[in-house]
């Protein structure tokens, strides 16, 4: 499967900035389907608000395009009113996790049989560049102009504590590692998790003097420590640090396997 | 293989330049809104040259606008 | 014998509803309890979602892939679920939603019942859309418009929302599960479709369901008839937008729905719960106009009614919402309308009501 056949080539170039770290992610999620032959028809994908939000319509697949913080709900419906479709959920870190907070801890509890790719740039970046609950203390946004002074969270972490399936980190100055864990996520059934923490040049870059795009993949790059290399709660909490790795990786069973069990599906 | 840029697609970040182990790309980057196009400055430095894999996909997987793709050596 | 929750559960089973998912109130909490045992006996899927965003965006989400989908709130929870009406309105997602009725405005009254939600059911979601609100007078009927409302999701590809109220979701009355007609939804046959929003005569697209290799992007943008957002092309968002609405306009067959009785030249207007009271009234010399199907409203019907009327009352359970509807409609005959607004959720007898309108 090339690239053109997976992406729609007649919307192409698409509206991300230049530098912006989807377009790296993308690639990544092709590369991965392509090496494990997946069949677009036989995906689903499901996004909310945001500039992440906006890549299902770039590709060649069936997707429904949300409102701001349901995608995993609406995920969730479509998963179950289909158990057959492989349905992925690929968003922002405002979007899933800020107003999106409740339905991703629920799915993630749920081990609801998704598979959630969630583009951390740590800002609202298609308003302009507010604060989001994944900006790093100390750095610039417009609601935090004086520098944040807000705790961060680490969703990954939350996920895999809540028992999903996967969950994992990686930045895209890891884009190889990205790949891969996107091919990890793929055969899994339950809440499959995947956070790639990504730049945002625009928004983000420019008012913490990380204008060119390198700056922010090589302070990605030197930022990161290895989740064997610190405990999994709190190297985050003072210092500016991506903690990368996957931090859950079981075989429980799924939500539909369990909706199953208690009798349900079986006109389907 | 080596790599080449499409120029209709490439943006002009220079992530390619920053990302490549062998320095394969050349590029100075001015402004968000506006940078000179990026150059395959040195293909024969590539890691796939002389292959007809591509085991460094690194530049393709990393540019944002899928605007660089591996040719055989004397393609474009 | 059927209480309105339990009748609701039925019927939508009947119609071939095989996802629901909720979150509990009152009074349809027990609605959402009895559909996780029915679906569970027809081999639907249930879900208890984490609240009524989760509730009404999992039914949209199980509607794209292809299952007749429901949910079931009260005011605190309809109020919740308005951007999710205003997505299936957009995208044009069949989706039915019950509203059964409480005492408001906030936590307001659990247990007592109210028409207060009636202006809500039409215009609760942001911008321009149209919607079909429903409204029963008897568990029967419940039972025969809960089919009407699936019927309309998907013929129109539209939400629906069924209208009840807190007694009415716990009144048991007789039904009789009779023949009924169940209309589907018109798909797009298996492959890639090029323009999923071109209309047919009827306006109505068919519907891609997911899975089929339609390869379709579905989004809540202003759109173009191949589903690229355009969001800042002013012809095509009044296309689209003139077009959900000219949908209705098509359809008077299935949207036209009121029920007449009694003669004089007193006319009373009323719904739902109040318009089985106000049936009551037609042995004491009143003509009764009751629609079954709120909104669109049935302009044609009133203007015919109030025609032959001297006066008219437009009885409800809330602080006199209809009744607006009813007095733009009035002006153009110059007849005087009386709003009879009953707060509370007592429901009058026929003489208090009598009295009420004296």
């Amino acid at each position: 499967m090339s690239f053109w056949d997976f992406f729609r080539r007649e919307r192409w170039p698409h509206i991300f900035c230049p530098g912006c770290g989807i377009g790296m992610v993308l690639n990544a999620l092709w590369k991965a389907f392509e090496e494990t032959e997946q069949e677009p028809e036989k995906w689903a994908f499901v996004s909310g608000i945001g500039c992440t939000a906006r890549a299902p319509a770039y590709m060649r697949v069936d997707s429904l395009h949300t409102l701001h913080g349901r995608a995993i709900a609406f995920a969730t419906g479509l998963k179950l009113g289909n158990p057959e479709l492989n349905v992925m959920v690929f968003s922002g870190d405002g979007d899933i996790a800020s107003i999106g907070g409740n339905h991703l801890i629920h799915a993630a509890r749920r081990n609801m049989d998704l598979k959630v790719i969630m583009i951390n740039n740590g800002i609202y970046g298609m308003t302009g560049g507010q604060l989001s609950p994944t900006t790093l203390p100390g750095l610039r946004t417009t609601t935090t102009p004086m520098g944040n002074y807000d705790y961060t969270m680490g969703t990954a972490e939350l996920v895999a504590h809540l028992g999903a399936n996967f969950s994992a980190r990686w930045t895209t100055a890891h884009i190889v590692m990205v790949k891969e864990a996107i091919k990890r996520m793929i055969p899994k059934e339950g809440f499959c998790f995947l956070e790639v923490v990504s730049q945002c040049p625009t928004n983000f870059g420019r008012r913490n003097r990380m204008e060119d795009p390198r700056k922010m993949l090589q302070f990605m790059k030197e930022h990161s420590v290895h989740v064997s290399r610190v405990g999994q709660l709190g190297a985050y909490f003072e210092e500016p640090v991506f903690v990368v790795g996957t931090f859950a990786d079981r075989d429980r069973k799924g939500y539909v396997a369990r909706l199953r069990e208690a009798g349900y599906f079986e006109s389907f | 293989m080596h790599p080449v840029i499409d120029e209709s697609l490439c943006k002009r970040c220079m992530i390619c330049v920053w990302v490549c182990p062998k320095g394969v790309f050349e590029g100075e980057f001015l402004s968000l809104l506006g940078s000179p196009l990026p150059e395959v400055a040195r293909p024969s430095d590539c890691i796939n040259w002389g292959r007809s894999d591509t085991p460094c996909e690194l530049c393709m997987l990393s540019c944002p606008e899928h605007a660089i793709e591996y040719v055989p050596e004397g393609g474009s | 014998m059927m209480t309105g929750n339990q009748a609701v559960v039925e019927a939508a089973v009947r119609a071939g509803c095989r996802f629901f998912s909720g979150y509990p109130i009152t009074p349809v909490s027990d609605l959402m309890e009895y559909m996780a045992r029915r679906l569970a006996q027809v081999g639907g899927v249930f879900i208890q979602m984490e609240d009524e965003l989760g509730a009404i965006t999992a039914a949209i989400g199980a509607s794209w892939a292809g299952k007749k989908s429901m949910t079931a709130t009260s005011g605190p929870g309809f109020s919740l679920m308005q951007e999710g009406i205003g997505y299936a309105a957009m995208t044009e997602t069949p989706v039915v939603v019950v509203d059964s009725q409480r005492g408001g405005p906030s936590t307001g009254q659990p247990t007592m019942p109210s028409q207060g939600d009636v202006l809500q059911a039409r215009y609760g979601s942001h911008g321009d859309y149209p919607i079909a609100v429903l409204a029963p007078s008897d568990i029967q009927e419940v039972y025969d418009l809960t089919i009407k409302a699936f019927n309309i999701a998907e013929a129109l590809r539209t939400p629906v929302v069924l209208l009840m109220d807190a007694f009415m979701s716990h009144m048991a009355e007789p039904v009789s599960e009779g023949e009924y007609e169940i209309l589907e939804r018109k798909v797009h046959p298996p492959g890639p479709v090029e323009r999923p929003y071109e209309p047919g005569e009827d306006l109505v697209p068919p519907f891609p369901v997911f899975g089929r290799g339609n390869l379709v992007s579905v989004t809540g943008l202003t759109h173009d008839e191949k589903g690229v957002p355009r969001p800042e092309d002013n012809r095509v968002h009044a296309t689209l937008i003139r077009r959900l609405f000219g949908k209705f306009e098509r359809r008077k067959d299935l949207l036209e729905d009121v029920r007449t009785m009694g003669d004089g030249r007193r006319l009373v207007i009323a719904y739902g719960m109040m318009g089985r009271l106000a049936e009551a009234l037609v042995d004491r010399g009143y003509r009764l106009l009751r629609p079954r199907v709120l909104w669109p409203a049935p302009t044609g019907p009133l203007k015919r009614e109030m025609a032959e009327a001297d006066v008219v009352y437009v009885v409800e359970m809330n602080i006199g919402k209809y009744s607006l509807v009813v007095k733009r409609v009035a002006e153009e005959l110059g007849i005087e309308v009386h709003s009879i607004s009953i707060l509370g959720g007592r429901i009058p007898t026929p003489s208090e009501l009598e009295a009420m309108m004296e």
